[in-house]
Parts: structure tokens; C-alpha cells; sequence
């Protein structure tokens, strides 16, 4: 293990025992905040004590999990890197710690999301629910599924160029395994196929809800989630793009240095960059509301007494009444 | 485009859905072609047993309202708009036998009226 691998392995120790510490310390004033933020940012009202208790509780269930699965992610790269000392090479921090720490916290986030549903599904109680099959374009917005298509195309592109050059004999192997783009290439298809597993998964899990309000929460839950993932997968592939790229170039040119700059430096600004937007974006009101505005249009929920429903929906009672469905919505 | 089952109403659960979908169907909400809920799916959402959608299901399919495409699901009929359909199928039949009953024509709408009437 080399100096610069000791020094990102304490950086990674001093990060988790703060986040630990951050975590324990925190009041019921500062978790209570914390809901507040979520419930403002998915634009939806708290309604009755029974939601805004299940959502804190639920977002909080998922944020243990997320520490978790962080925490799992380190202890998997940390046997990586004692199993097999090269592995990364000099560019571990990015190639196996921040792929890990992601890929842990949203598959420890997504399995809240396979195990628990924002709301018990009491029976015997009246239940809600949409007539249409829901799909990833109902939480996700097309320009950042646009972006997870573009960036896997990109890194198997540049994958398959490496092969075709390796199998015509423009380089050998040895030169390809020298890239990282092989063990790029597998770690991304991994976390790509779980995380696609994931999210049909979890759009095939129940949504018992009693109200149109339950329903819309647990809509704005799973749009999280979605999201969550979605980021995961295009920061994935662009670490892989930002090793595939320049290793293709270095394959076929020889050549380290364009602009004066090595491929390194240009991957490794690209990959900060792209980083920097794609988290933006996804967390910006574009990203966050997206889901709310596509199911619920301008749905206000008034109506949602504890335990109700809205006005317009009509009591099933009678044959004539059944008809009286719970419109609005899409 | 939702749709409600109250297990503690008089009426089936399977009946409730299956009218509720006409509705939407009528009303426009549920336009042809749209992709309904697997079975199972909207059974576990209601909280109501996979047979009481597959049944619910069935009948809109036996009414031409909804069409089964083997693995690719169950879609809101594209064939015009099948409750008019099916409701001009039935006045049809009706008026076959208000005509073999020997029912003049304004007694038989006016039969017809009064059936209509909310009850």
C-alpha cells in the first residue's frame, strides 16, 4: 500500500467518523428541519399528522440505511484495496472509493425502498390508487435519463474501440489492462444492472394509500429514490468515460499530452465537471418537482382531512356512485 | 386517474373497479391505448386478492373496454369508444324485444325513461 493510498484511507476514516458523529449528535429540532427542507422541496403539503410523521419516519429509516450502505461500500473497497494492493493504482479515490461511497448510500437508500412502503396497507380501510402503469419517465426527467443513456453509450462506445484495437493489433492486452478500462467496465455494468434491477423493482412495489395526499407523498418518496439512482448510474459512467476516453486515445496515439495537458488532467476536469452539473441538476426544482408536476398537474389537495378524501370524489357505496371515480390526477 | 375500493361497501370490490374504469373511460380520462396496471400491482395498491382484478379485468375485456396483449399488458381499448359500443349494443337488444313484446314505440321509451330514472 503506498503513501497516497494510506492518505485517501485516512480521509475516508476521518469522513466517516464525522459523518457518525454529525449523525449522532443530531437533535429532534435538526431532524425535524430536515423533513421540513424535504416537504418543501417536493411541493406538497404535510397534511395530517399521520403523513408528516410516516414521511419524517420513512426519510429517516432511509437515511440509516443510506449511512449503512455507505458504510458497507468503504469496508468492500477497503478489502479491495488489501486484497489486491494495485488495485486503482494511483487513482483510487476515484475509481473505487467514490463510486463505492455513491453506489453504497443509494443501494442502502433503494433498499428501504424494496423492504418498506411509506404507509402501512391496513385492510378494511378504503384505498387509492392510479390506473396506469407508472414508469421511470414519471419520476425521472427525460433530460437526465437523456444523460444516463448518453454517458453509458459513451463509455461502451469507448470500451468497444479499446477491444477492436486490442483485437486488431493496434495494441496488445497488457496495454489495455494498463488503462483501468477493463476493471472500469465491470464494476460500471455491475452497479448499472443493479441499479436498473432496483428501480424496476421498486416500481413494481405496492402503494397502499388511503388518500390522494398518501399517494402523491409516496410518488415524491419514490421520485427521490429514482433520482438517487439515476445520478448514481451517470457519476458511474462518467468515471468510467474519464478512464475509457483518454485510454482509447492513449492506445491509439501513444500520446499523453494534448494541449499541454495530460489526458489525466482533461479526464479528471471533465469528470469534476460533469459531477458538478449532474448533481445540480438532479437537485435542482427542475429535477425535484418533476414528478409532482407530471402526476399531479395542479392538484392541490384540498380535501385531504385526516382520514378523508377529497370533495370530488364520490362515496362508494351505491352502484350509481361508483362511478364518481377520483379524477384530477394522471 | 384514480380509482377507490371501499372493501366495507355493499357493492364487490370487482364491481367498483370495473365501473370505475367505464367512467374514466367515458368520461375521457383513460384515453385508448393507455397501459393499465398489471394485476397484481393494482391488487396489491387496493388491498384486494390478484382474483378480484383478474375478475374486474375480464369482464371490461368480455365488454371490449380493455384488450390483453399477452406480455405487454393490458391497455384501455383503442376500438372508438366501447361503453357506446356496448350501450348501443344493448338498446339494440332492448328494442328487439320491445318489439317481439308488441311495446308501441312511445310506451317503450317511456318504459325505457323510467328505468333510467335514478332509483
Amino acid at each position: 500500500m503506498n503513501e497516497q493510498q494510506l492518505f485517501w484511507i485516512g480521509i475516508g476514516v476521518i469522513v466517516a467518523l464525522w459523518l457518525a458523529l454529525a449523525r449522532a449528535s443530531r437533535t429532534a429540532w435538526m431532524r425535524e428541519r430536515s423533513a421540513r427542507q424535504f416537504f418543501d422541496s417536493v411541493s406538497l403539503p404535510p397534511g395530517p399528522p399521520a403523513i408528516h410523521e410516516a414521511v419524517t419516519h420513512y426519510t429517516l429509516r432511509r437515511e440509516r440505511s443510506g449511512l449503512a450502505g455507505l458504510a458497507f461500500a468503504a469496508l468492500v473497497a477497503l478489502s479491495v484495496l488489501l486484497v489486491w494492493p494495485g488495485a486503482g493504482g494511483s487513482e483510487l479515490p476515484w475509481l473505487v472509493l467514490i463510486p463505492c461511497a455513491l453506489t453504497g448510500m443509494a443501494f442502502g437508500q433503494a433498499s428501504t425502498a424494496l423492504r418498506y412502503t411509506l404507509f402501512p396497507g391496513v385492510p378494511e380501510v378504503r384505498r387509492v390508487a392510479r390506473l396506469r402503469t407508472v414508469t421511470i419517465a414519471d419520476y425521472v426527467p427525460a433530460v437526465h435519463r437523456w444523460a444516463v443513456t448518453v454517458v453509458c453509450a459513451l463509455s461502451a462506445l469507448a470500451v468497444l474501440v479499446a477491444v477492436v484495437l486490442v483485437l486488431t493489433g493496434v495494441a496488445s492486452w497488457v496495454d489495455l489492462l494498463h488503462t483501468n478500462i477493463p476493471s472500469a467496465a465491470l464494476v460500471t455494468t455491475l452497479i448499472w444492472g443493479a441499479a436498473s434491477w432496483g428501480e424496476r423493482r421498486i416500481l413494481g412495489r405496492p402503494q397502499p394509500a388511503t388518500t390522494t395526499l398518501e399517494l402523491a407523498w409516496d410518488d415524491a418518496i419514490r421520485s427521490n429514490m429514482f433520482r438517487s439512482l439515476a445520478l448514481t448510474k451517470v457519476v458511474v459512467g462518467l468515471i468510467v468515460a474519464s478512464y475509457a476516453v483518454p485510454g482509447v486515445l492513449l492506445l491509439l496515439t501513444g500520446e499523453s499530452l494534448v494541449l499541454g495537458m495530460t489526458m489525466t488532467d482533461i479526464s479528471r476536469l471533465a469528470l469534476a465537471l460533469g459531477m458538478l452539473i449532474a448533481i445540480a441538476s438532479m437537485n435542482s426544482p427542475s429535477g425535484t418537482l418533476y414528478s409532482r408536476l407530471r402526476l399531479w398537474g395542479e392538484e392541490d389537495f384540498a380535501g385531504n382531512a385526516p382520514g378523508g378524501v377529497r370533495g370530488r370524489t364520490a362515496a362508494i357505496s351505491e352502484p350509481a356512485s361508483v362511478g364518481g371515480v377520483v379524477g384530477g390526477a394522471r | 386517474m384514480l380509482i377507490a375500493v371501499d372493501p366495507r361497501s355493499a357493492v364487490p370490490p370487482f364491481e367498483q373497479i370495473r365501473v370505475q374504469v367505464i367512467a374514466l373511460v367515458t368520461a375521457g380520462d383513460l384515453v385508448p391505448e393507455t397501459r393499465l396496471p398489471t394485476v397484481r400491482k393494482l391488487a396489491s395498491d387496493l388491498g384486494v386478492a390478484p382474483n378480484t382484478v383478474a375478475r374486474a379485468y375480464r369482464e371490461l375485456e368480455a365488454d371490449g373496454i380493455i384488450e390483453t396483449r399477452g406480455r405487454n399488458g393490458t391497455f384501455v381499448s383503442a376500438h372508438g369508444d366501447p361503453a357506446r359500443q356496448q350501450a348501443q349494443r344493448v338498446a339494440a337488444e332492448c328494442a328487439d324485444r320491445m318489439r317481439q313484446l308488441g311495446i308501441p314505440v312511445a310506451d317503450a321509451l317511456a318504459l325505457v325513461e323510467a328505468a333510467l330514472q335514478p332509483r
